[in-house]
C-alpha cells in the first residue's frame, strides 16, 4: 500500500469533520473520493498533504509519516481553482513552481517544462501571460504544474469541473497513462459520471466512509446501477 | 536558492503588473508634487492694516511683499472682521499687537513670517523679536512636514501592495499550491520580504532623489542615511502588510486595515506634537514603526544627523521587521503544519 489512513479523525472547533477514516490506496490506481459538499473531501486531502494534522490516527505516505516535508517531493497537487500567477507567462509559472523542488536541476527543469507544456498542448502559448489564457488553457496549465516534478502521487481536487467534454476526455486519458506508469491518482469529485471513471471509490458522507470498493462492485450493490442510491440509502438511514 | 526563485518571481510578477508599478513608482512622486504645491511658498501676498507703526517698520513690511494700508484703530479691527484685510498690526501702549483672522493656517503663517522678517530687519537682536514658530523663515511648510510625509506615504503604499498581493495568493490558491511543494516556511517569508523589499528600496531611492533634486527639499543630513531609514521603514511595511493579510479574506478586508493600522500611525508620525497629547497617549507612538522612522528622518533631514545618531530608531525598525518576520513564519502554519 502506498497510502494508508488509519483511524484518522479530525474536528474543527468541536465539530467533527472526519470520523475514524480507514483507507488504503495502491500504486497504479485511480482512486476516487466522492461525496456531497461538506462531506469532508477537502479536509481529507488537506490531511494527506500535511496542511493540517489529524487529531487522532495515522497517515502514511510511502515511507513517510505525514506530515513530513520530504513527503511533499513525491506529491503533485492540482487545487480546485487554477492557482496560477496571472501576471506571469505559462512558462514562468512552471519554472517558478519547479524551482521549489530540489531534485529538479536547472537544465533538467527546463527540459521538463518543455515536456509538460507539450503534454498539455500549450507549447505555443508558453510565453503568453496566464491572464490572457482561456479557462481550459488555465486548467491544462494547472495540470502541467502538478505533473512537473513527476510525482508518485497525484492529487486532483475536482479536476474537470467546468471544462468541455473534449478536454475532459483528454485529461482522463492522461490520468490513465499515468496510472500505467505506476502512479497513484487521487480524484475528489461530486459528479457521478466522473466518479465511475475511477478504479476504486470511497463514498464520503458526513465525515465517514460509507462504502469503499471497486466501482463495478459498488454499482452492483444497487438496483439501478447508480451511486446516488448508495448515498440516498445512507441518508435515509440517518433520518 | 528557493528563496531566490521566489524573489525573482515577485519581481517579475510586479513588473508585469503595470498598476502595481505605477502605485510604487509614480503615485508617490505625484503625491509629493501635489503636497509641494499645497504646502509650498505661494505667490500669495497678504494685505495688512496698520495703525501707529514707526515709519521704518512700514518700509520693511512693504519690502516683505506686504500690501500696507493705514487705518484708524476701530476701522482696522472691523476690516479684519469683515475680511477686507488679512490682519491688523498696531501699537498699543508701546506693544505691538497683531490681530489676525486665524481660520487659514497657511495665510496666517505667511503674515506672521512677513512681520517677523520685517521686525528682524529693523531691530536685529532687539526685544521685539518674537519666538519663531515656523523654524527657519526661509523654509516652507513643505520642508518642515516633508519628512513626515516621506515616511507615511512610503509606508502606506508598500503596506497596501504587499498586503493585497498576499491576499491574492490566498484567494486564488497559489499560496496553497506553493505550500505543497517542499519549500520551507521561512524561505517563503524571506522570499516575499526580499522580493517586495526590492521595490520598497527602489521607491525610497526614487522618492528621495525626486524631493531633493526636483522639488528642492532641503536635506541637511546625508541622502544615504535618509535612504537607509526609508528602506527599513518600507521593509517594516512589507512584513506588517503580509501579517495583516492573514486576517483578511479578500482585498476589501485588507483595505479595512487602513483605518486601523495606517491612519493612527499618521497621527503619531510627528504631524501632531506628542508632548502635548493628554493622558500620556503619546506613549502609544512607541509601538508604531512610522513614529521611529519619522523621528529618524526628522533628525537627518532637519537637524543633519548622521546614521550613528539615529541608531536607536533604526534598531527599533529592525525589531519590528524581525518581530513580524517571525510572526509571518508562524502564520504560514495555517497552510501547512510543518
Amino acid at each position: 500500500m502506498l497510502i494508508e489512513f488509519k483511524d484518522v479523525s479530525k474536528s474543527f472547533k468541536k465539530q467533527q469533520v472526519l470520523k475514524e477514516i480507514n483507507l488504503q490506496m495502491k500504486e497504479d490506481e485511480i482512486f476516487g473520493i466522492i461525496g456531497p459538499s461538506g462531506a469532508g473531501k477537502t479536509t481529507l486531502i488537506r490531511l494527506l498533504i500535511g496542511a493540517i494534522s489529524a487529531d487522532e490516527g495515522k497517515i502514511r505516505l510511502s515511507d513517510y509519516q505525514v506530515p513530513d516535508l520530504k513527503a511533499l517531493n513525491i506529491l503533485g497537487y492540482m487545487p480546485q481553482n487554477d492557482a496560477l500567477y496571472n501576471d506571469l507567462s505559462g512558462e514562468d509559472n512552471l519554472l517558478f513552481f519547479g524551482g521549489m523542488y530540489q531534485q529538479l536541476k536547472k537544465a533538467e527543469l527546463k527540459h521538463r517544462v518543455k515536456e509538460v507544456l507539450e503534454l498539455v498542448e500549450l507549447s505555443e502559448d508558453a510565453v503568453k501571460k496566464v491572464i490572457h489564457y482561456s479557462g481550459g488553457m488555465k486548467k491544462r496549465l494547472s495540470l502541467a504544474v502538478a505533473l512537473l516534478h513527476s510525482p508518485q502521487v497525484l492529487i486532483l481536487d475536482e479536476p474537470t469541473v467546468g471544462i468541455d467534454p473534449l478536454l475532459r476526455k483528454k485529461i482522463w486519458d492522461e490520468f490513465y497513462e499515468l496510472k500505467k506508469q505506476g502512479k497513484t491518482i487521487i480524484v475528489t469529485t461530486h459528479v457521478m459520471d466522473e466518479a465511475i471513471k475511477c478504479d476504486r471509490l470511497a463514498l464520503l458522507y458526513n465525515g465517514s466512509i460509507i462504502a469503499c470498493d471497486e466501482v463495478e462492485a459498488l454499482l452492483n450493490r444497487t438496483k439501478n446501477h447508480s451511486i446516488e442510491e448508495l448515498f440516498l440509502a445512507q441518508g435515509g438511514k440517518q433520518v | 536558492m528557493k528563496t531566490w526563485v521566489i524573489v525573482k518571481r515577485i519581481i517579475r510578477q510586479t513588473v508585469n503588473d503595470k498598476r502595481s508599478m505605477g502605485l510604487i513608482l509614480i503615485v508617490p512622486l505625484f503625491l509629493f508634487t501635489l503636497i509641494y504645491f499645497l504646502l509650498g511658498d505661494s505667490e500669495y501676498s497678504p494685505t495688512i492694516a496698520i495703525h501707529g507703526l514707526p515709519e521704518q517698520l512700514v518700509v520693511e513690511l512693504k519690502e516683505q511683499d506686504v500690501t500696507v494700508i493705514d487705518y484708524g484703530m476701530e476701522e482696522g479691527k472691523a476690516a479684519v472682521k469683515d475680511e477686507t484685510v488679512d490682519a491688523f498690526l498696531y501699537l498699543e501702549q508701546q506693544e505691538m499687537v497683531l490681530l489676525i483672522e486665524t481660520s487659514d493656517a497657511v495665510k496666517s503663517s505667511v503674515i506672521q513670517k512677513a512681520i517677523q522678517n520685517a521686525t528682524k530687519e529693523l531691530n536685529p537682536g532687539g526685544g521685539m523679536r518674537t519666538e519663531q514658530l515656523y523654524g527657519d523663515s526661509e523654509e516652507s511648510m513643505f520642508n518642515n512636514l516633508g519628512y513626515v510625509l516621506l515616511g507615511v506615504i512610503s509606508f502606506f503604499l508598500i503596506f497596501i501592495l504587499a498586503g493585497i498581493s498576499f491576499v491574492r495568493e490566498r484567494t486564488n490558491q497559489t499560496m496553497e499550491r506553493l505550500m505543497i511543494t517542499p519549500v520551507k516556511r521561512w524561505q517563503v517569508v524571506l522570499g516575499y520580504t526580499l522580493g517586495f523589499g526590492v521595490f520598497a528600496m527602489l521607491q525610497s531611492i526614487l522618492l528621495l532623489a525626486y524631493v531633493k533634486w526636483v522639488l528642492h527639499m532641503s536635506i541637511q543630513g546625508s541622502l544615504l542615511a535618509a535612504g537607509c531609514v526609508m528602506i527599513l521603514l518600507s521593509m517594516t511595511a512589507v512584513c506588517m502588510g503580509a501579517f495583516c493579510s492573514i486576517y483578511a479574506n479578500n482585498e476589501f478586508q485588507m483595505m479595512q486595515f487602513i483605518p486601523m493600522i495606517v491612519i493612527p500611525q499618521i497621527f503619531f508620525s510627528g504631524l501632531i506634537s506628542l508632548d502635548t497629547i493628554p493622558y500620556h497617549l503619546g506613549v502609544l507612538a512607541k509601538v508604531m514603526p512610522v513614529y521611529y522612522a519619522c523621528d529618524a528622518l526628522k533628525a537627518i533631514i532637519i537637524k543633519g544627523a548622521t546614521l550613528s545618531e539615529v541608531v536607536m530608531e533604526l534598531l527599533a525598525l529592525l525589531i519590528f521587521i524581525g518581530l513580524f518576520f517571525i510572526l509571518n513564519i508562524f502564520a504560514l502554519k495555517k497552510y501547512r503544519r510543518i
